[in-house]
């Protein structure tokens, strides 16, 4: 009731000071022309921003789905730093590599006739015996190259003194 | 250590090539110093329905290695299952599944990938005997523990991990046996009532007990008299004899397994593993007697690729609903 009084006050106030309108015509014109063209133009695009818990929950639907997105993005990331710690520097044709080297040495172990041993001996780590393994086949071919270099010396200083 | 592992017949390379409706194609790579190929002995399951190709190499000291290669495509893990099922090689005492799980998750699709073998015995799990960096090592295929040695600090790694690893994994094979052990005879006491024990005192004996000398000191009268009391075997001879026959025939399970290296490669990019990953982004884990005796073995990992299409229409939905409110801010 207040409200009303106070505008209708207002109305009586602005009627006793009417403006002094100019071009009257063209006024009324362009006020004609701007509520027309709202009228003639719907907007099927954005029409629903006129209507508030449209707006609202589309507002909220989009705010969400971000949410989702960042979270998600931060949980991938933070699995894949992890991944970090188990990565070793070897590829498949190392580990294939690996195994035929593995396979030439288990070669050598069983066919010595001490191989059988192993079976219920004590516990031997397999590092150990592959390294010994290794290093008795580099031993075993620098012998040979020994050999032959004491070969081809005792030779060489036979046909010398002949 | 070469107390669970096999030197034995060629060596076994599976590499499974995951796909993303689920199908997997299987590829077994068998490396020897002999041309001699059996394939009912092979490590995992392969017949002669797989396309196989074999061949040869030779390194610089003229040794020549022999390889066989086998590959088949599965349309689903229940292809493989059956396979696994019907298996009769050296690892057929193994309980083995694989499983696929593939999950829409709207930005990504995330697969999942595993291959479990069932644990042979009630032993105590490695992961509450070893600390995580044991287990680190422990899990590791001797293959790619030659490669973390080439690395740095490689003598700090042998010295204080690798060393001592070696000494826990004999007490901890001890113990988990006894553990076996000492569970059966609890089972076997609540169902058979003549045999008069207090199964409380049972197991708190077994955490006092010096492992090894249980197992490579004392013969097996000794050993069940020193956990249930003197001449408690020679009372029990018929039933306890049993029970030693059943936990020996399943550490067999363990110690008969014939060693392999499982290799998977995953569509999209990797998200997740409880494996090795090497250079190429396949995912590594080895297969033998230890790892499978106490706990169940899942070997498993996760990857993820991008829905496009779904990255697509948020994008435009997010921005249909930014145009539409700051137009509306505008026109206010």
């Amino acid at each position: 009731m207040r409200i009303m009084k106070e505008y209708n006050r207002l109305i009586k106030l602005i009627r006793l000071h009417k403006p002094e309108i100019e071009n009257r015509e063209s006024l009324k014109d362009s006020i004609m022309s701007g509520i027309k063209s709202d009228q003639a133009r719907p907007d099927y695009l954005f029409w629903w921003t006129e209507i508030r818990w449209l707006r609202r929950s589309l507002a909220v639907a989009a705010s969400v789905i971000i949410g989702i997105f960042i979270v998600q993005q931060m949980l991938i990331s933070n699995r894949i730093d992890r991944l970090e710690d188990r990565m070793i520097s070897i590829n498949t044709e190392g580990i294939l590599e690996m195994q035929r080297e593995n396979v030439l040495i288990n070669s050598v172990v069983l066919e010595s006739p001490e191989a059988s041993r192993f079976t219920d001996s004590i516990l031997v780590s397999t590092d150990d015996l592959l390294s010994l393994i290794r290093e008795y086949r580099k031993l075993q071919e620098k012998y040979d190259e020994l050999v032959v270099s004491d070969l081809s010396n005792k030779q060489n200083s036979v046909k010398e003194k002949l | 250590m070469i107390f669970l592992s096999s030197c034995e017949g060629p060596d076994a390379l599976l590499i499974n090539i995951v796909h993303k409706d689920g199908s997997v194609t299987r590829k077994v790579i068998l490396t020897y110093t002999k041309d001699e190929f059996d394939l009912s002995d092979c490590q995992v399951p392969v017949d002669s329905t797989w396309n196989i190709s074999r061949g040869y190499d030779i390194s610089e000291k003229g040794d020549t290695t022999y390889s066989l290669t086998a590959v088949k495509k599965f349309e689903s893990v229940d292809d493989i299952n059956s396979m696994y099922s019907g298996y009769g090689g050296p690892n057929h005492e193994m309980k083995r599944d694989a499983a696929f799980d593939k999950k829409f998750r709207w930005f990504n699709t995330v697969y999942r990938y595993s291959e479990n073998i069932e644990k042979v015995i009630n032993g105590i799990p490695p992961e509450d005997f070893f600390s995580p960096e044991e287990l680190d090592f422990f899990y590791m295929p001797d293959k790619l523990e030659k490669a973390r040695l080439n690395e740095p600090d490689s003598i700090r790694i042998k010295e204080t991990i690798l060393n001592p690893l070696e000494e826990k994994t004999e007490d901890w094979l001890a113990r988990s046996l006894i553990n076996d052990l000492l569970l059966k005879i609890a089972d076997t006491v609540k169902v058979n009532t003549d045999i008069e024990i207090d199964t409380t005192k049972l197991l708190a004996v077994r955490d006092s007990l010096k492992a090894s000398d249980f197992f490579w000191e004392m013969d097996e009268e000794e050993s069940i008299d020193s956990l249930l009391g003197e001449g408690f075997y020679s009372r029990n001879k018929a039933v306890l004899k049993n029970l030693v026959n059943a936990v020996e025939n399943e550490f067999e399970v363990a110690f008969n397994a014939e060693s392999y290296i499982v290799q998977t490669s995953m569509p999209g990019d990797l998200m997740d593993t409880n494996g090795y990953i090497d250079d190429e982004g396949n995912v590594i884990w080895k297969v033998d007697g230890e790892v499978i005796l106490s706990a169940d073995y899942e070997m498993w990992v996760e990857s993820k690729t991008r829905n496009t299409w779904s990255w697509i229409v948020t994008a435009v939905f997010v921005l249909f609903v930014i145009s539409g409110l700051i137009i509306r801010l505008t026109r206010k």
